[in-house]
Parts: structure tokens; sequence; C-alpha cells
């Protein structure tokens, strides 16, 4: 594989994950658009750690997985709450910081 | 020795936090006692003032904020002498009118003290950040006074009042600072004392944008036509008390700052611009002399009544010649006595006949002859009777205006404009009082003013008629340094060429 | 000895405050002679002077400025407290406190039944005092100060029933327009400063011959804005409308200040700067035609009132013109000699006038008088006396003066034959009105049933007597006067005699006298017809040619109407309004910004890659 081939998938998981996160409503599929931005960083840090000979990548890419575990943890807990108190599934309506 | 006039008031106000709220006789005794110490101090400067010497006296100067060259540097000289034994004597009368506020006593007084030593503050400060401080300090008692113990629309009033002089005081700070930045590129060397950045020469242009800055400031402070709107609400809204000290002491503070900031420091930018102030000031003549004709409310008229006569020592301080700055200088503590005695009036009218209005005010002279007689001299006055002491800063002023060189362009009109207001001014006046204390009365079971009271008015009435008799003690102590201030204008402007080498 | 005439000012001002402070306490009578004794004695300090004077050699000058101490020194501008004893200023010292003493024993028994009895002394003895002050002035500041005092005690006794609506108006009108004279004199003030650099009187008018060319613009300027002053003072048109209103003050206050000594104040502020006026010719021309066409125009509005108050003070008003008209053409020390006569046949006047009055329980209309002769003979011979000289009947003092002044307004050097006819004209019509009164009031069927009219008390009588027979003797102290004053004028004045003229003038006052003594005398249908033939110029000088209303409508409601316009729109609606409108746009601009802040979590999403991609192309492009 060459790095372009890289840098091309990356940015493109990226982009789709960025677009989902934006597009969708429902906090769930929301939350897998922000797994997969996180994941397409990590798959471009890895690569590269390959290309650059260096174990920096690796190492990152493991901050974040560790990173992206706690959030969804901190997250879901948040969303659950959010729907055993207002039963909603559409993230629109939760707007009562609006200024 | 002087520092205790600042420190005196503002310690007592923060130590009435720790007295109970009801010990109605300990917070009178601090309050009076805190004031009549001031101006006891203020009395003893006044005595001990060199009146030959036309530079600061009783100097005191600190390390403040080392890091910044930033000390704490007080003085006094001719122009604020005055003002602090006004300001001190004021004091004294609005604490003592103060006494009859029944709720949130203990505050009230603290508010006041911290009025009255912010600015006292103001008018002593030699260091620009030290003025700009104390200038801030003034505003926060006052929100609150009016804020809480006002009348009618005050949190209008008082909101107006404090975002309005903010402004005002926000773009004092910027050249403030950018004062300190020249003189740091003329001579590396950082400092905010007021005195070494006089000596500064500061290039035309930058001056008219510094000049406007503070101008705008001071000019909203004083006020000057047509940045004075904020005036009659605030004036309105807010306890007498707390007007006395307003109007008679932190209204000059402006005009204060025109004489301590514009003038030494940006003789140029005065120079091109003062033909246009000179006429938005004897606008404010004319206009707040105008619409005063129109009021009812007593309390709004004499507040019109304010704009005009303020409008009058800025023109003085602006004809920047000998008889008009020492005309305005005398004229602002002129306008502090005559103003806040008229103030006094209208709060014992208001007190006895629960109203304020002229439409139904009528025959008081027959149940307050005493009342009568002294609203009669504070009214003559007011609208400057010869013989008394407003007319001796009125014909000062205009005598300056007429022969001044800075307004030879529009002088006739500017004395015209004068003319015209004082012929307002004796018709409003006439108004207030003729239809106020004359005429068949409407009731006959009002009381006259008491002892108590008529010694609150005493004073003012003693000072109308000395100043207007004798002269001559209150302006000697005042010419030098008028004469010094004028002079090192020109020295400034000499020294254009060589930069700010010339100590 | 000259310090003693501090002493002239001093002790009114002590009556003043003595009985402004203690008046209430004490007696009646103490008031009474308190007030009158400190007039007294300024009077006896006047004589003081007057001997100084005399007595002065002719090397010290004309007189002797004394001073008390340095009043301001303020820059340029320096002053001292200080008075000018010369002979002006001792003529002027002597009318006021001589006739002001007759005045305050008049007032003991006139106000006797007025409750406010000390006030009324309190007020006097301060309006002596400032019109002292006023003459005695060494400088053009305290002259204005005097001015403005006397301005003050004007407005004081004017309004002092100050209960009746009408006068506290007159008093506010009267006060009014002072200030506005005091303005005027201000102005000048001003402009003497700039171009002498002091206000003394003695070192302007030295001065002044060689700065300035005559004619000269400042000059000019100067000599009109003082005769704004002085016409305002004098109730000279077109700013006399508050003489009239001013009748509204007790009658003892009619006959010192609107009379005698207030009024005259116009008159000795141009004798005083006639060294200014001489370089002004075109103002001294003004002043003549001024002075005339007022004498003419009170004239005509005399004949009609029926107020006999208002008749006097129109005559006071035509009296005053035809000051100014001597004044104007230059014979200074006849306008003088007339300001004298004046004093006492107008006090004369007022006081006789005062003497009905009181007696009648208050009335002054005289179409409600009449038949007073033998009720009041004392009243009735000083009243017909000082008509007598009003109408300028040969040998009484106003003949003299006012004889004199017709001459000159033809024979002088600046007089021309238009003057001398409206004069001429005048001095009849003033005949005609003054004994029109006479026969009203003293003469035929009584028409005032109710009243029991009687004779005044002493107090009253016996200024009426002394006033009687200064207005008969008084005209032989004509040569005396002129000598006395020549001093200050550089020069006595010419005395013209002209057989024909002075017949005219005898034959046009007689004239008058017969007039008034036919219509009034024989036929009371005749004043009807009359009024019905001329209805029109009846209206018109029965509502003093409808000024009143002019003003009105020209000055005092458009003033009011813009204060109140001024609040309406410039400031609530103006000013207020941007001030306001900053605020409040501050307010909309955050609103509007505040759309952005949804609370919804994707477009805050949306703005962060947004401004990622923004940098990125920054980043690429820069």
């Amino acid at each position: 594989m060459g790095q372009e081939f890289v840098l091309l998938v990356s940015s493109t998981v990226f982009c789709v994950g960025a677009c989902g996160f934006i597009i969708r409503k429902n906090p769930l599929i929301m939350f897998m658009s922000v797994e997969l931005m996180l994941n397409s960083v990590n798959f471009l840090l890895i690569a590269y750690s390959s290309f650059l000979n260096s174990l920096d990548g690796q190492i990152f890419a493991l901050i974040i997985m560790t990173v992206a575990a706690a959030e969804v943890v901190v997250g879901l807990a948040i969303i659950l709450t959010i729907f055993r108190t207002r039963h909603e599934m559409d993230v629109d309506q939760i707007n009562a910081l609006k200024g | 020795m002087l520092s205790l006039i600042i420190f005196i008031p503002l310690f007592a106000a923060l130590a009435l936090i720790f007295v109970d709220r009801d010990n109605n006789s300990l917070i009178k005794t601090m309050g009076l006692g805190a004031t009549s110490g001031v101006l006891l101090i203020s009395l003893w400067v006044l005595y001990s003032f060199d009146s030959s010497n036309p530079g600061m006296q009783f100097v005191q100067n600190l390390h403040w904020v080392p890091a910044l060259h930033i000390n704490y540097k007080i003085g006094v000289d001719g122009i604020s002498l005055w003002m602090i034994v006004l300001t001190a004597f004021l004091g004294v009368i609005s604490i003592i009118m103060s006494m009859n506020q029944k709720k949130g006593f203990r505050n009230f007084i603290a508010l006041m003290l911290a009025l009255e030593a912010g600015t006292l503050g103001v008018f002593l400060a030699l260091d620009t950040i030290l003025f700009y401080v104390f200038w801030e300090l003034m505003l926060v008692p006052t929100y609150f006074i009016i804020g809480l113990w006002g009348e009618g629309r005050r949190v209008y009033a008082t909101m107006k009042f404090v975002i309005y002089t903010l402004v005002g005081s926000l773009l004092m700070l910027v050249a403030i600072i950018s004062l300190t930045m020249v003189h740091y590129g003329a001579t590396h060397e950082v400092t905010f004392d007021l005195q070494v950045l006089s000596q500064t020469h500061i290039d035309p242009f930058m001056q008219i944008w510094m000049f406007l800055f503070f101008f705008v400031a001071f000019a909203i402070k004083v006020p000057v036509f047509p940045l004075h709107s904020w005036l009659p609400h605030a004036y309105v809204a807010c306890p007498i008390p707390a007007l006395i000290l307003l109007t008679g002491a932190m209204s000059k503070t402006g005009a204060y700052g025109f004489l301590r900031f514009c003038l030494p420091l940006f003789p140029d930018a005065v120079n091109s611009m003062a033909l246009v102030i000179g006429f938005m000031a004897a606008s404010g003549m004319v206009y707040g002399a105008w619409i005063a004709i129109a009021q009812k409310d007593i309390k709004a008229l004499v507040a019109y009544s304010s704009i005009s006569h303020l409008g009058f020592i800025v023109l003085g301080i602006f004809a920047r010649n000998g008889e008009g700055i020492e005309g305005s200088v005398l004229q602002m503590v002129n306008h502090g006595i005559i103003a806040s005695a008229l103030f006094l009036i209208v709060g014992f009218i208001e007190i006895r006949m629960g109203t304020r209005n002229l439409g139904e005010l009528r025959g008081l002279s027959k149940a307050m002859p005493v009342l009568y007689g002294t609203f009669m001299l504070v009214m003559l006055a007011a609208l400057g009777l010869p013989g008394l002491n407003g007319f001796v800063g009125e014909f000062l002023i205009l005598v300056g205006v007429w022969t001044s060189q800075l307004l030879s362009g529009l002088s006739g009109v500017l004395v015209l404009m004068g003319g015209l207001s004082i012929v307002f001014a004796s018709i409003y006046m006439l108004y207030m009082f003729q239809g106020s204390m004359q005429e068949k009365p409407n009731s006959e079971d009002t009381s006259d003013i008491n002892a108590n009271e008529f010694k609150l008015l005493l004073p003012a009435c003693f000072l109308i008629v000395l100043i207007g008799l004798y002269p001559k003690p209150f302006i000697d102590r005042v010419s030098p340094s008028v004469e010094s201030l004028l002079h090192l204008e020109k020295t400034v402007n000499l020294d254009a060429g060589k930069g700010s080498d010339s100590h | 000895m000259f310090a003693s005439s501090w002493l002239i000012l001093l002790f009114p001002l002590t009556g003043f405050i003595f009985l402004s402070w203690y008046g209430k306490r004490i007696s009646k009578a103490f008031v009474g002679f308190i007030g009158c004794g400190t007039v007294g004695i300024s009077f006896l300090a006047s004589l003081v002077a007057l001997s100084d004077l005399l007595f002065l050699p002719a090397e010290e000058g004309v007189g002797k400025v004394e001073v008390l101490y340095q009043w301001v020194s303020a820059a340029n501008f320096k002053l001292d407290l200080a008075i000018l004893v010369d002979p002006l200023s001792v003529f002027m010292f002597l009318i006021v406190t001589g006739v002001g003493f007759v005045i305050h024993v008049y007032s003991i028994g006139y106000m006797q039944d007025d409750p406010e009895y000390s006030r009324f002394f309190s007020y006097l003895n301060l309006f002596i005092f400032s019109m002292l002050v006023l003459v005695a002035a060494a400088d053009f500041f305290f002259l204005i100060v005097g001015w403005a005092l006397v301005g003050l005690a004007s407005y004081l006794l004017i309004g002092f029933y100050k209960e009746k609506t009408s006068a506290v108006l007159a008093a506010r009108k009267a006060f009014v327009m002072n200030v506005i004279g005091d303005v005027g004199m201000v102005i000048a003030a001003f402009m003497i400063f700039e171009s002498f650099g002091t206000l003394n009187f003695i070192d302007v008018f030295d001065a002044a011959p060689e700065m300035f060319r005559p004619n000269d613009d400042q000059i000019l300027l100067i000599t009109l804005l003082l005769l704004v002053g002085a016409f305002a003072k004098s109730a000279q048109l077109p700013l006399h409308t508050w003489l009239p209103d001013a009748m509204e003050g007790p009658t003892p206050v009619s006959a010192l200040i609107h009379a005698a000594t207030m009024v005259t104040a116009g008159v000795y502020l141009i004798a005083r700067c006639h060294v200014l006026y001489e370089l002004a010719p075109f103002t001294m021309y003004l002043i003549a035609t001024v002075g005339v066409l007022t004498a003419i125009f009170a004239g005509t509005m005399g004949m009609v009132q029926y107020d006999i108050k208002r008749v006097i003070a129109y005559s006071t008003m035509s009296q005053l013109g035809y000051m100014f008209l001597a004044m104007g053409i230059g014979v200074y020390s006849l306008g003088m000699f007339h300001l004298m006569t004046h004093a006492f046949f107008k006090a004369l006047l007022f006081l006789a006038a005062g003497s009905v009055i009181h007696a009648l329980d208050g009335e002054q209309d005289i179409r409600k008088m009449g038949g007073l002769k033998n009720i009041m003979p004392l009243t009735h011979a000083t009243f017909l006396i000082g008509a007598l000289a009003l109408a300028g009947f040969p040998l009484t003092s106003g003949y003299f003066s006012k004889e004199a002044i017709i001459l000159s307004s033809y024979h002088a050097e600046m007089g021309n034959f238009v003057f001398w006819a409206i004069a001429l004209i005048t001095a009849g019509m003033t005949a005609f009105y003054i004994f029109r009164v006479y026969f009203a009031t003293f003469i035929g069927k009584t028409r005032s049933p109710d009243a029991h009219p009687h004779e005044s008390p002493l107090t009253m009588a016996l200024p009426l007597v002394f006033l009687a027979v200064l207005a008969l003797a008084g005209g032989f102290l004509g040569p005396l006067v002129d000598a006395f004053l020549a001093p200050v004028f550089g020069h006595e004045a010419h005395h013209f005699h002209d057989g024909i003229l002075e017949t005219i003038a005898l034959i046009v006052g007689i004239g008058g006298i017969a007039t008034a003594a036919l219509m009034y005398q024989v036929s009371k249908d005749r004043i009807e017809l009359m009024k019905e033939v001329f209805a029109p110029l009846y209206d018109l000088l029965f509502h003093k040619y409808y000024v009143d209303e002019i003003y009105d409508f020209l000055i005092v409601k458009p003033t009011k109407a813009i204060g109140t316009f001024m609040e309406e729109k410039a400031e609530k609606q103006g000013v207020d309004f941007a001030v306001d409108q900053v605020g409040f746009q501050v307010k909309e601009v955050s609103r509007g910004i505040s759309f952005w802040q949804t609370g919804r979590v994707r477009t805050y999403a949306l703005n962060m890659v947004a401004g990622m991609v923004i940098i990125l192309l920054f980043v690429v492009f820069m």
C-alpha cells in the first residue's frame, strides 16, 4: 500500500464519520460516527508509524482507543439518562442551552 | 496627611459593615465623625496652603505597583484646593440630610462615605492610573444609591448613568495607557505620573484622538451638551442627600479633568477643537435653561438648570485665559453651593408638601417665612444677581470668553448665548420661586423649616453673600496654579521641535 | 473727609438687615423710626459730602474716589470696591435720600394698617441702599451691581402684595425686563474692558477721547448696549411695558421708585457716561429720538386711562422721555435739572393720589371719584400744585425745567424742528391728562357715595406740603444746579431765550388745561360723544397700542412653546432617544447573533467542521 492510499482511505472514512455526525439525528448513530472518525485517525496513525518506522504512532493510537472507550461509557450513560427522562431519541430536541 | 482625607471616609465606610444594622446612633456618629474629620483636615489644608506657590503642595508619593511603575501620588494645588474643601463641606451636609433615611440606613451611609472618598480621590490623584481608579470608585456607590434608594424609574436611570459614564471612562483608559506608551516611546521610561507626562511632547495627530477620548469621558461626567441625557433621569431619581454630592462635587470632577488633563497635555488639540467645544458648552447653557422653563417638577427644573450652569463652567475653561479659567473654578465652587442649597430646599418642600409639582404648590411663603427668605437668597444667587456669588463667576467667565484668543471667532455669539441663558435663568427661577411661594396658599397647615434644617442652609447663604462681597481670597489661591497651567502649555508648545527632554 | 461718604450707603443697608431680621418683633412705631431714621442720616451724610465737595480745591479734580478694599484680581481683571464722590453722584445722593426720606415718613401713615409693615420698610431701605450703590459706583461693575439690586428691590416692592396674582405677575415682568437690560450692560462692560483694560470710570473717561474717533463701531456698540440697560430701567420704548403694571405696588413705592429715583437711573447713566456718548453722535440722536417718541407715545396713552396711578405712571414715562431728549441733544445739566424737579412734583402727585386712594379705601378709578376738593383741602391743594408743575405752568419748577428742554430741542446744536414739535404737542397732552384727573377727582359731584373720605393723617400730610413747596420753589434752583454740575459735564448748559417759542409753549400748556376743564367740567356727555366718534383710536390707546399683546404673541408664548417643544422633541425624542437607541440596538444585535446558539449539538458540530476547513484552506493557500 502506498501513502496516498492510506491518506485517501483515512480521510474518506473521516469525512463519512463527520457527515454522519452532522446528518443523523439518532444519538446512537452519532456515536457510531464519532467512533468511525476516531478509527480513521487510528488507521492513519498506525499506517504512518509503519511508514516512518517509529513507535509513536502506535502508542498514540492506543491512547486514542482508551479515550474513545472512556468517552463511550460516559456518553452512553448520558444518552440513557436522557432517554429515560424524556423518551426522546432525537438530538435536535435537546436544545435547552439555546441562547 | 492628605491621604487621611481620602481614607477616613473609606475606612469608615468599610468599618460600617461590621456595625449592627439597627445601631442607628453609632452609624450616625461614625458618618458625622468621618465627614467632619475630613472637613476639618481640608480646612487645615486650606489654612496652610501657600498662595504664592503655583505647584503641587502636600505631595505624597508611594510605590503601589512597582512592576508597572504605578505610584500612589496625591497632591493639592490652587485648582483642586477649593474642590477638596467644597466636597468635604458638601459631605457633611449630605450626611446630616441623610439622617431621615428609614430603610437600609447603615448601607446608605456607608455608600455615601465611599462616594465622598472616591470624589476626593479624583481631585487629589496625580498618577493617571490612580486617578482612573478613583474615577471608577465614584460610580459604584452611585449605582447602588440611585438603584436602591431612588425614586421613579430608578433602575433605568442608574443603568443609563453607569453605562454611559463607563463608556467614557473606558475610552479614557485607552488614552491613559497610550499616553504612557507615547512617553515610553520617547524616553524609554514607563511612568504614569501626571506631572512627568505633562512634559511629554505628543505629535498633534495623536493629540487629537487622545484628547477626544479624555474629552468624551469628562464631557459625559460634567455633562456637556449633547452628552447630557443621563442627567435628568439620574438627578430626578436620586435621593436628595446623594444628589447634593452628585451635583455639587461629582459633576465638577469632569470640569476638573479638563483642567488637569486636557489643557496641559494636549494644547494643540485644544487649539483646534476649542471653538467647537465652546459652542457645545454654550448650546448646553441655552438648551438646559430653555427646557427648565417648561418644567413643572421642581427637581427636574433644578436639574436642567444645572446643565445650564455647568455649561458656563466648561465654556470658561475652553476660553483658556486667566479670567475664564479662574472664573470657572470660582463658578465650580459657586454652583456646588447654590445647586446643593436648591436641592435641599426642594427636599424640604417635598417632605412637607408631598409633591414637587408646581401646579400643586402655591403660596407657601405664608406658612414658611424663613424658608421664603432663604429660598429667595439662593434663587437670586442661582440666577446670577449681581452682588452675589453667581454673578462674579459668570462675569469672569464671560469676560474671559469675550477676550479669549482661542474663541475669538465666535466670542460675540457665545457671550450672547450666555446672556440669553441668564435671561432664561431669571424666568425659570421666578417661575419656581413665585409659583411655589407666592399667591394664595391652598392650605395653611404646613410647618416652617425647623432650626436644624435652617442650619443646613445657613452656610450656603453665608457663602453666597461672602463670595459675592469679597471674592478676592478665593481667586488669589487659584491664580498662581492657573497662571502656571497656561504658561506650561506655551512651554510645551515651544518645545515642539525639541522633544520631551525639556527638563 | 470723604471717607464719611461710606456712611451714606451704610445706614440704609443696616436698616434693611435689622428690619428684615427683627422687624416683626418690634413695635410699628419703632420700625417706622428706624426705617426713616436710616434714610434721614443718609441725607445728612450726603449734605456732609456736599460740603466736602464744595470745599474741595479745584486742583484736586472734580471729585474723589474712596476705595475700601481690592475686590478681585484675576489675571488682567482687577477691581476695587470703591465709591466716587463727585457733583453728579452727590446730586443724586441728595435727591434719593431727600425724597426718599419724605416718602418713608409718608409710608408710616399710608401702610399703617398693613400686617407686613416691617417687611415694607426693610424693602424700602434695601431700595435706597441699592440706588445709592448705583449712583455711588466708581466703575461699571458696581454700577451693574447697583443696577441689578435696584431691580431686585423694585421686584420685591412691586410684588409686595404677594397673594395677589396680578402683583406677582407684574413683579416678574419687571424683573425679567430688568435682567434683559442687565445683560446688555454686562456685554457693554465686556467691551469696555476689552478696549480699555479697566472698568474704572475715571480711567475709561480719560482714555476714551484719544482712543476712539467719533462714531467708531466699537464705541457705537458700547453706547448702544448701555442704552439697552438704560431703556429697560427707565421704561422707554420698547422696554416700557413693565411700568404701568408696576402700579400694583403700594403707592409710596410708585412714588419713590417709579417716579423719583429708579426710573431716572437711565438718565443718570447717560449723564455719567457722557464722554462716551459724545463720541457716538449717532447714539445721541437715537436717544433723543426714542425719548421724544416715548414722550408722545406715553402722553397719548395717559389721556384715556381710568386708574389714577396709571395716568401718573404714563406721565412719568413721558417726562422721562423729555429727560432722554435733553441728554440726547447734549444739554445734560438741563436733563438732570428736570430729573430733580420731576422727582419733586411726580412724587408729590403720587403721594397725593395715594392720599385720595387711602381716603377712599383703595379706590383707584377716577370715574368713581369726584368732589373731594372740600373734603380733603390739603390733598387738593398739593395735588393742584403738582399738576400745575407737571403741566409746566409758569413759575412752578416744572415750568423752568420743561421749558428749558423744549427750547433747547429747537435751538440746541443737535436739536431740530421735529423734536420741538413733538415735545410741544406732548406738553399739551400732559397738561390735558393731568387736569382731566384733577377735575375728575376733586371737582364736581361726588361719585363715591359709599366711601367716607377724610383728610390724611399728619405723617402723610407733612410730606405732601414739603414736596409741594419744593415743586413750587425748586425751579429757582436751576442756575445753582447748573453751576454745580458744570465741572462734571465740562461746561454749563446753554440757556436759550426765545420769546416766540416760549409764548407758543405757554399757550399750548394753558390750552391743555382749558380743554380738560371744558370736557370734564362743562359737559359730561361730550366725553361719551368723543368716545364714540373716535372709537377705534380710543380702543388703540386704551389697550396701550396692544404692545403687551404683541410681546406676548411674539416673545412670551414662543419662548414657552419652544421650551416645551425642546423637552418633547429634542430631549425625549432626540438626544435621549438616540442614547437609548444605542443601548437598544446593541441588544438587537445581540439577539440577532444569539440565533447562532441553537442549542443543538449538530449545528455546533457543523461549525467546528466548517472552521476546520477554513483553517485548512488558509494553511494550504497562504
